[in-house]
């Protein structure tokens, strides 16, 4: 039951987009899978700390700060990429970066934040008690919980970037 | 020197407490406040007047990871992502040593606190009693300065009497039980009203209470006031306590320090019984007699008392 599930899920998608290799012009563009993966990787590591920095906000505030921050990405890049050229300066190419890094970090922080608002309160003050400074209370008992958030926020960051920069139809 | 001075500190739930703990101690604090006290102690809860001096340095405004004290928390703050073992190793890392060291301490505190050869388990595959136990162990294994306990539970008390640091350090209590602080402390301060009403050793407080709320706070009581009985104590006093225990049956009454009444009601406690004994005094008395020996409800006794039994209260 679940396999087939699965199966539906992941290989009619995945078959599609084979049949699409082989008879459509397909481009992938030069290095861009790889500046996604860069780009979802930076999202991924700065959500780390804004996760902190809105932990640090009371509980009811903290989804409406980043609700508010996901502004740019349901706008579209694209429309980011719109503004920043309009802008009335010059911008070297890789400012063209930052629209695109604006979007990804607060879509990239959910995760993250889902997974460090999950620890117990009570445990920060105890790890504290036992002498734990903000840094070895950071590595001891945030750190381990972050990995699952990180690497959803990772992934999610980076079919988000991968769909603006690599591939598209001729 | 002492170990841990508090100089008249104020919290929401305590007026200008002043203590002083000696090293080795075991001090239980009674009544209420005494569990918001140890969260200042422990850095948990802003003072708001007043200072805190452990070894001789001042604390008060020390983060709570710089304080060289340890607090038991309930066991849903273990850390859920650790062995038992990490747990209690948490605090002992902090303190630096060896990794040999570290090991047989957190093993040694794991045995101590009822939890021998459960290192390798996690918080959530334990009981609520071995959570606790778990939690006891994570405190106490660094042999802190000072070990703060507020309002443990009983089944603790064993593996407390073990763990207590054997020099240099002092566990404090908050408990609201009187027979457990008078079984496990070396020292109790009494609280009332968010104050320290009187400071001393078990026996002494059980023997000489310094006044009615302190008596009545401990255990059952006799409250007499010269004009409520024939009453002869070795000084005057405008309230004197007299303990169940100190009342004896006796086969004749006396004229003073004594009389015959009659055995309203009887509390049986296996070991020994609370007698209600009305006629006696001008209310009615409670007397403590051997669990074998109960007189039956509705005889009359006799019953009779030590001059020094009646301790003198302030009023």
């Amino acid at each position: 039951m679940a396999a087939s599930w699965l199966l539906v899920l992941l290989g009619a998608p995945l078959a599609l987009f084979v049949w699409a290799a082989l008879h459509l012009p397909l481009a992938l563009e030069q290095g861009a899978l790889i500046a996604a993966a860069a780009m979802a990787g930076a999202a991924a590591l700065l959500a780390v700390p804004t996760a902190l920095a809105l932990r640090a906000l009371p509980p009811a505030w903290r989804w409406a700060v980043l609700g508010l921050a996901l502004v740019p990405a349901l706008l579209g890049v694209p429309l980011g990429w719109d503004i920043w050229a309009a802008l009335p300066f010059e911008l070297p190419d890789a400012a063209l970066a930052l629209p695109l890094l604006q979007a990804l970090l607060p879509v990239a922080t959910l995760p993250v934040l889902a997974a460090v608002g999950a620890a117990p309160p009570g445990e920060r003050r105890a790890a504290a008690d036992l002498g734990a400074g903000g840094w070895a209370r950071f590595v001891a008992l945030d750190l381990p919980r972050l990995w699952p958030g990180l690497l959803g926020g990772f992934a999610l960051a980076l079919v988000m970037a991968a769909a603006e920069l690599a591939l598209r139809l001729r | 020197m002492s170990l841990l001075t508090l100089d008249a500190i104020t919290l929401p739930a305590v007026a200008e407490c002043s203590l002083s703990v000696a090293a080795g101690a075991s001090k239980k604090k009674l009544g209420a406040g005494g569990a918001a006290l140890l969260a200042a102690i422990g850095g948990h809860a802003p003072l708001t007047a007043g200072r805190i001096l452990l070894q001789g340095e001042d604390v008060t405004h020390r983060p709570a990871e710089r304080r060289g004290t340890a607090t038991l928390f309930g066991p849903e703050t273990l850390f859920a992502h650790l062995t038992l073992f990490e747990n209690v190793a948490f605090g002992l890392r902090r303190k630096g040593g060896g990794f040999g060291g570290i090991a047989r301490r957190a093993e040694l505190a794991l045995d101590l606190a009822g939890l021998r050869g459960m290192g390798n388990r996690r918080p959530h595959d334990l009981d609520r009693e071995q959570g606790w136990r778990a939690a006891l162990a994570r405190a106490a294994a660094p042999f802190p300065d000072a070990l703060l306990l507020p309002e443990p539970p009983g089944f603790l008390d064993a593996a407390i009497r073990a763990l207590r640091p054997r020099d240099g350090g002092a566990v404090l209590l908050a408990l609201s039980e009187p027979e457990r602080a008078l079984a496990l402390a070396d020292r109790i301060a009494v609280l009332h009203g968010g104050r320290v009403v009187q400071c001393a050793a078990p026996g002494e407080l059980w023997e000489r209470p310094l006044n009615r709320i302190v008596a009545e706070m401990l255990g059952p009581v006799n409250i007499l006031a010269p004009g409520d009985a024939a009453l002869s104590a070795e000084q005057p006093a405008p309230l004197y306590a007299l303990r169940p225990e100190r009342l004896r049956l006796v086969a004749e009454a006396p004229a003073v320090n004594g009389g015959a009444g009659v055995v309203e009601a009887a509390e049986f406690r296996g070991d020994s019984a609370l007698l209600t004994v009305r006629g006696v005094a001008r209310v009615a008395l409670r007397v403590r007699v051997p669990g074998h020996a109960v007189p039956a409800q509705g005889s009359t006794v006799c019953l009779a008392w030590e001059a020094r039994a009646l301790a003198p209260l302030a009023a």
